[in-house]
């Protein structure tokens, strides 16, 4: 990473940055955009007289701000935060030259029905292609992630195969609170398919309502503690994944978690690899200590960004993981909670930098390195 | 001066010989119920749930005295806090609160007799945090016996512990001047499942998940402000879990600072809570495997205050004072988490180690 | 560094409750007027650098008793567009614990005109 001088109004001790944003949350500016790619009977029902259930929003465990947006991304010609692909690029070039930005649509919130769910997921993915990853990707930025009803393998398989060869497509989203743990067996077709298309695989949390909040001691009251737990969802999938031989048995698969905070990923390590030793006769199948899937395998984004007091603190957390190609920079952008890649540049541990911020995701998501001056804005 | 305890292992699991030996303990109408058996339902360990050589000629592991002593104390342990558990989350709430009565009565009779300044059990007043009240007298009963030291719930729960209605329970503990340990429970109840996704299939992804699970009694009592209303409550998570604490308390510091305006009786950052109110059990089945890391991840988690050393014994995860200590423990550290702050939390005063 | 006097507004542009952000200083200063009197506070947070501004004028919530709480400070206090930090305005500092500040600048009303006392040298 070249260190230029100061390109933007903001400050002279900003440094010229280029990254890559691992986790951007495109949305339409009408779900009506939707109506033309959403199958029947599906469009009937959803784009009839009522307002469909897929626009309900989910008021559960609210977010500071209530639509959970920073304030300050609504786009100025109307329409939801990040619904402008254009004053997208704009915002995220106010702090980095973005190479590329991996977008994971969270539009489609899980439904009970998987057909449902399904046709929610082909309307979301036909609509990404159309728009944000065709005709409104003018700088190429933008790659993109399928959603997929986690629920049912089989037809998440049929809409994998559906892009199958889609360059646009690096990766396919799961839903890490879905109510089984998503190495049991019937989920392997989908690690198949991801594998054999070259397509990473991502556990981002989703929100939807009633039993998916449960967790081992009842439902939390507020936001304040579940959105801290989110961080267990994940960590319990990646549990299941290493455990039931799904690194294992893909070994080309790759799997980013996404958005639930890496401070716990040496823990979980240990924990691993500690029970695989002492009680692997139950899983042989697992041939290898975990940690050496995790650290082939599987990536960390970095937002959240761990609020550590000290700075030899946060230098732990990431090193004792043990991996310098483990964490893949990521703004979260339009949320509330977005990282601004400035401030994460100047926290992160110095022999860490450029890997976090671009080059892992370079190699994780086998994307060209780019010649960033003509890309920027 | 208070003299330096031995090593002290903050938590111990007795057990009665027989399943059905706890009716003794009953009154006559419980006599006559039925009730699950100690061993955990789910998740059986794929050899054995206890640690090799601790099963006695008769009854499981953990229910012969003169077996639990000479192995316990073997390798410099002096004093251990005993925690029996409770045969899991009973529908029926009266004997739920029944079977952590006669557990009581039981662990006070054979494990806590001879409590005096050479006795080397303390026990845990097991309580029903579903029956509020119950739990309330079965508190106020034991109180005063010298040889209780802390009141034990299971960390499995319908609702995480800084809801409201608990609030009489933790009042309870605190007018005792008694801190609350929280500790999977076996046996077979009506648990929700043990991670927030549903069922793993294999003991090993329960055994290596569950000591993240703390983590959802702990944000709980934070965030309901139940350490603001009780200065002097202390809650013990005796499950392991101890090297994740700042990972998780970090995000909640985060968060505490977005959504005060919802919750703004939490008055502190969550983190400043910790020492005042949290204390974690360590287990053999983490920790890092190097030596250096140990000592930057104490530091990391305030390990040297908040850290307990804990035996489990007899089960299969069960671990001696050197076992646990490799890697080494810094000197300073190792005093702190294998002695001194389990004495001064449990007000132990024992002989200065030879 | 000298002082600078710059015309931010006339009284009548900024009613109580509204903020004009002036394009001084590396991130610009917000002028606020909370109950007829300014305040002007840099646009931006000491946590992670967002436009601090450009968040929302609000009250805050005090607790009286474990879960009561009552609605004060109406128009005192501006939280962070991003991460919803609060901050009174009349004193830039977080209401949160450890106090954070943000940096201000003095605002002087002239006649109509409502002038920040910036130190750049421009």
């Amino acid at each position: 990473m070249t260190i230029a001088q100061a390109s933007s109004e903001r400050s002279e001790a900003e440094t010229r940055l280029e990254v890559v944003d691992a986790d951007v949350h495109p949305i339409w500016r009408s779900i009506e955009e939707l109506r033309e790619f959403t199958p029947e009977p599906w469009r009937t029902r959803d784009f009839g007289e009522f307002e469909p259930a897929s626009k309900r929003v989910v008021q559960l465990y609210p977010s500071p701000h209530g639509h959970g947006a920073r304030l300050d991304s609504l786009p100025p010609d109307g329409g939801p935060a990040a619904s402008d692909p254009e004053f997208t690029a704009k915002q995220l070039f106010e702090r980095a030259g973005v190479t590329y930005a991996i977008l994971i649509p969270l539009g489609p919130r899980p439904q009970v029905n998987p057909e449902h769910d399904l046709a929610n997921c082909m309307a979301c993915n036909t609509w990404l292609a159309e728009t944000w990853l065709s005709k409104e990707n003018h700088r190429d930025i933008y790659r993109g992630s399928l959603r997929v009803p986690t629920a049912d393998p089989e037809l998440a398989v049929r809409e994998i195969e559906r892009w199958a060869g889609d360059a646009r497509f690096v990766q396919v989203m799961l839903d890490p609170g879905h109510q089984t743990p998503l190495g049991w067996p019937q989920f392997h077709k989908v690690y198949e398919a991801a594998e054999r298309h070259g397509l990473a695989v991502a556990f981002h949390p989703i929100k939807a309502s009633g039993i998916r909040f449960l967790t081992p001691a009842g439902f939390p009251s507020y936001f304040l503690d579940q959105h801290a737990q989110l961080s267990h969802i994940v960590a319990a999938q990646l549990t299941s994944l290493v455990f039931e031989g799904v690194f294992d048995k893909f070994p080309d698969l790759r799997v980013a978690a996404v958005e639930g905070g890496f401070g716990w990923a040496a823990p979980l390590i240990w924990r691993l690899d500690r029970n695989w030793k002492a009680l692997r006769s139950e899983v042989p199948w697992v041939r290898r200590p975990p940690s050496e899937y995790i650290r082939e395998q599987v990536r960390f984004t970095t937002q959240p960004f761990e609020e550590a007091e000290k700075p030899a603190h946060l230098d732990a957390t990431m090193s004792l993981v043990g991996s310098e190609k483990f964490f893949l920079f990521a703004t979260d952008y339009p949320h509330w909670d977005a990282d601004d890649p400035q401030w994460i540049f100047r926290h992160l541990p110095k022999q860490l930098r450029s890997g976090i911020l671009r080059d892992n995701a370079l190699e994780f998501y086998r994307l060209p390195a780019r010649d960033q001056a003509a890309v920027d804005v | 001066m208070t003299d330096v305890a031995g090593i002290v292992d903050a938590c111990a699991h007795p057990i009665v010989q027989r399943g059905d030996d706890l009716k003794a303990y009953m009154g006559e109408v419980w006599k006559q119920r039925f009730f699950p058996a100690p061993e955990r339902y789910l998740y059986p360990h794929p050899v054995s749930d206890f640690a090799p050589g601790t099963r006695p000629e008769e009854g499981a592991p953990g229910s012969d005295r003169a077996l639990f002593e000479s192995q316990l104390f073997a390798g410099g342990i002096e004093t251990a806090i005993l925690l029996p558990l409770t045969r899991g989350l009973s529908p029926d709430i009266d004997l739920g609160s029944e079977i952590c009565s006669a557990t009581n009565r039981w662990l006070a009779e054979v494990w806590l007799e001879d409590t005096g300044a050479d006795g080397r059990f303390r026990g845990s007043i097991r309580v029903n945090p579903h029956d509020p009240e119950g739990a309330v007298k079965e508190i106020r009963r034991w109180s005063d016996h010298p040889g209780f030291v802390q009141v034990a719930v299971p960390m499995e729960a319908h609702a995480p512990y800084g809801k409201r209605q608990y609030l009489p329970v933790w009042q309870a503990a605190v007018e005792a001047g008694l801190p609350v340990a929280v500790h999977t429970d076996d046996g077979a109840g009506v648990e929700f499942p043990p991670s927030p996704v549903g069922y793993f299939r294999h003991h090993i992804e329960y055994s290596s998940f569950v000591s993240f699970n703390f983590f959802y009694h702990l944000s709980s009592l934070i965030a309901e402000g139940v350490f603001d209303r009780m200065p002097t409550l202390k809650f013990v998570f005796a499950d392991g879990g101890a090297d994740s604490v700042m990972a998780f308390m970090w995000r909640l510091n985060d968060h505490w600072r977005a959504v005060r305006h919802e919750q703004p009786w939490v008055k502190h950052l969550p983190t400043e809570y910790l020492r005042d109110h949290a204390r974690f059990c360590l287990s053999r089945m983490e920790l890092p495997e190097d030596e250096e890391a140990l000592a930057r991840w104490i530091d990391v988690n305030d390990g040297a205050n908040l850290w307990l050393y804990a035996s489990n014994y007899p089960h299969w995860s069960y671990a001696t004072p050197q076992q646990l200590n490799e890697p080494a423990f810094p000197a300073e550290a190792f005093e702190r988490v294998f002695r001194q702050n389990a004495a001064d939390l449990y007000g132990l005063t024992t002989s200065v180690p030879a | 560094m000298s002082k600078r006097r710059v015309v931010v507004a006339h009284v009548d542009e900024l009613a109580p409750g509204d903020v004009k952000i002036v394009p001084e200083g590396k991130f610009g200063v917000g002028v606020f007027n909370v109950g007829g009197e300014y305040f002007a506070l840099t646009n931006y947070c000491p946590h992670r650098g967002a436009p601090l501004c450009r968040g929302k004028v609000t009250g805050m919530t005090e607790a009286t008793d474990p879960y009561e709480c009552a609605w004060v400070r109406e128009g005192e206090i501006l939280r962070c567009p991003w991460h919803g930090w609060e901050f009174a305005i009349k004193s830039g500092t977080t209401v949160t614990e450890p106090k954070r500040q943000v940096k201000m600048y003095p605002v002087i009303v002239e006649g109509d005109t409502i002038l920040l006392e910036t130190g750049d040298v421009r």
